[in-house]
């Protein structure tokens, strides 16, 4: 009987257990990486199969040392987060121990390595702008200039006709549309870096300047969602009613009456407070629709999947999409994310394609840690579906843009990279290389 | 085995945002839920949370305070204002408690999220709509 109560209680346990195994910890207890690593509070990710002891674990907090060669703890004290150290620990067996003392290495041996082609970094990093002074400048992103912009378009193109309807119809929509949107970023982004990421943004989004409809029923240049039409007609109707500071004025009457305690209070204004930060946004956004110089400019009424699949309305389809860059730059101003303002371009796009609460959940760094490497290794370890998309979208949009080199874009369709070496070729003696999806 | 028992039953009783995984949110729920994450929140410390912010390995118990209780989070955390900005919907959905408010809150969900909306969002969203529809 007794011997059946184990096995039943063990059972009930073992199905308590989450899909993610967790470890329970004792402090002094030896234990190995062995899921993923342990990011710690400064930072550091401590990497899978290293031994650690554990010092003290205090509330959410686990205190803990790598152990070195001898078995003994090396190094300073680490703090990590305690369900994600239970979830990344395995206790630790006599051949860990054996091969720590004896120094076998259990990562990947030096021999095992290969060298992967390219051996050039396929996500180059920016030099930094520098000002007469040597100092370094608020951009960090030295983008192409207009002909080599046609040059990569054209190297990488679909077709000569679609092409053509870039160069005949499409760049002067961009060009008018970056236009206004450099001003109203208070020209702190140069107009060419704003031309590039847009055109190099609608080039990814409309499958190099096809638009079309996509599996998942996004249309045109812009690859508009229904989700993203609601949004961009919200935006047009816009007429929200600023009665902020009369309604701040209640709560505190309210307060002063006695209706209302202190915390409440507080509540109440930070609702409001949103409340007015969200207003802000729409009408700026509204305010620019209204400054840009398109003709015709449809009515909220008129827009709807047929007309944003149709490509002769490239320039009102290609303002609707600066719509909700504009509107994602906005929200990435008032957060608390470090970002220089082309840093800020580029997380648009790539929230483009995930929503801004989606890209700054899943990809911006949390730290000063920010840039497209950064932001690639958190969406990896983010486990979001769509982040194999986000990572092939913005590594598209960034080689693109990215002056001095001409990686071909990630690609769209499991057939397209076999084509790529038949493009003509590219200036500076790179020949495209098809190296298959970027994720 | 007696010890890998008792300490997996421990786990398994004491794993307060594991039992919020399973168990059907109500109005009550969600009231109790934000009272406790308050306590959690206060315990730990303004310091602490500021800290949890800015790792990418955060407790559970915080990243719930991030998708429905932001206003709980200490100003300067890390996303705050965006993960605030539905949050003046999901506030009216527990006062009017009507399906209209609860549209309201889905239709600013969806651009902020576009494809997946965060795990704890979508579990009060099916949980709350399905009180609404039931007489």
């Amino acid at each position: 009987m007794k011997f059946l109560s184990t096995i039943l209680l063990l059972s009930w346990a073992l199905t308590s257990i989450p899909s993610w195994a967790q470890v329970p910890l004792e402090a002094g207890a030896t234990y190995k990486i062995s899921n993923g690593s342990i990011e710690t509070t400064t930072n550091e990710r401590v990497p899978i199969n290293t031994l650690i002891k554990i010092e003290s674990i205090s509330g959410w907090r686990v205190e803990f040392r790598e152990l070195g060669a001898d078995l003994e703890p090396i190094g300073p004290i680490k703090t990590g987060s305690k369900i994600w150290v239970e979830r990344s620990v395995a206790p630790v067996d006599v051949d860990d121990i054996i091969n720590t003392i004896v120094g076998i290495n259990t990562h990947a041996k030096p021999d095992d390595l290969v060298d992967c082609p390219p051996l050039t970094s396929l996500r180059p990093r920016p030099n930094p702008r520098r000002n007469s002074d040597g100092t370094e400048t608020n951009q960090t992103l030295i983008t192409k200039d207009q002909s080599s912009l046609d040059r990569y378009f054209s190297c990488y193109k679909k077709s000569t006709s679609l092409n053509e309807d870039y160069e005949n119809s499409y760049r002067q929509s961009i060009q008018t549309i970056s236009s206004e949107y450099h001003k109203i970023l208070n020209e702190e982004v140069p107009l060419e870096s704003v031309n590039t990421l847009m055109s190099c943004l609608i080039f990814r989004e409309s499958a190099l300047w096809e638009g079309g409809t996509s599996h998942s029923g996004a249309v045109g240049l812009g690859q508009f969602t229904s989700i993203a039409i609601d949004q961009v007609k919200d935006f047009i109707d816009f007429s929200g009613r600023d009665n902020f500071d009369q309604r701040e004025q209640v709560q505190r009457d309210e307060h002063k009456a006695g209706r209302l305690s202190v915390s409440e209070l507080n509540r109440n204004l930070s609702l409001i407070a949103i409340e007015r930060r969200n207003y802000d946004r729409y009408a700026k956004v509204r305010d620019y629709w209204n400054a840009l110089p398109i003709n015709p400019k449809p009515k909220s009424s008129e827009i709807n999947g047929q007309y944003l699949a149709n490509n002769n309305n490239h320039q009102a389809v290609m303002a609707l999409s600066s719509l909700i860059m504009l509107n994602c730059q906005i929200q990435l101003e008032h957060s608390e994310a470090l970002m220089t303002q082309d840093q800020k371009l580029l997380a648009c796009a790539g929230a483009y394609n995930m929503g801004v609460g989606g890209f700054s959940k899943n990809a911006l760094g949390r730290n000063e840690d920010q840039g497209l490497n950064a932001w690639i290794e958190n969406l990896k370890n983010s486990g979001d579906g769509q982040s194999n998309e986000t990572i092939n979208h913005l590594v598209s949009i960034n080689r693109c843009q990215t002056n001095a080199s001409n990686y071909p874009p990630c690609g769209t369709q499991s057939d397209y990279c076999k084509e790529l070496p038949k493009a003509n070729s590219c200036q500076d003696d790179i020949r495209p290389q098809c190296i298959g999806e970027c994720k | 085995m007696k010890n890998l028992i008792l300490s997996l039953l421990m786990f398994s009783l004491t794993s307060f945002v594991q039992s919020n995984e399973t168990a059907i949110w109500d109005w009550k729920k969600i009231d109790q839920l934000e009272a406790k994450l308050s306590k959690w929140a206060m315990d730990i410390g303004e310091k602490d949370i500021l800290m949890m912010g800015k790792m990418q390995q955060r407790p559970e118990e915080v990243e719930l305070i991030e998708d429905l209780f932001p206003l709980l989070l200490p100003e300067g955390y890390f996303g705050k204002s965006i993960a605030t900005t539905c949050t003046p919907d999901f506030e009216r959905l527990r006062k009017e408690k009507s399906l209209g408010a609860w549209e309201k809150w889905d239709k600013c969900l969806k651009p902020l999220f576009l494809i997946d909306k965060p795990k704890w969002i979508q579990k009060a969203q099916k949980d709350l709509k399905a009180q609404l529809t039931t007489p």
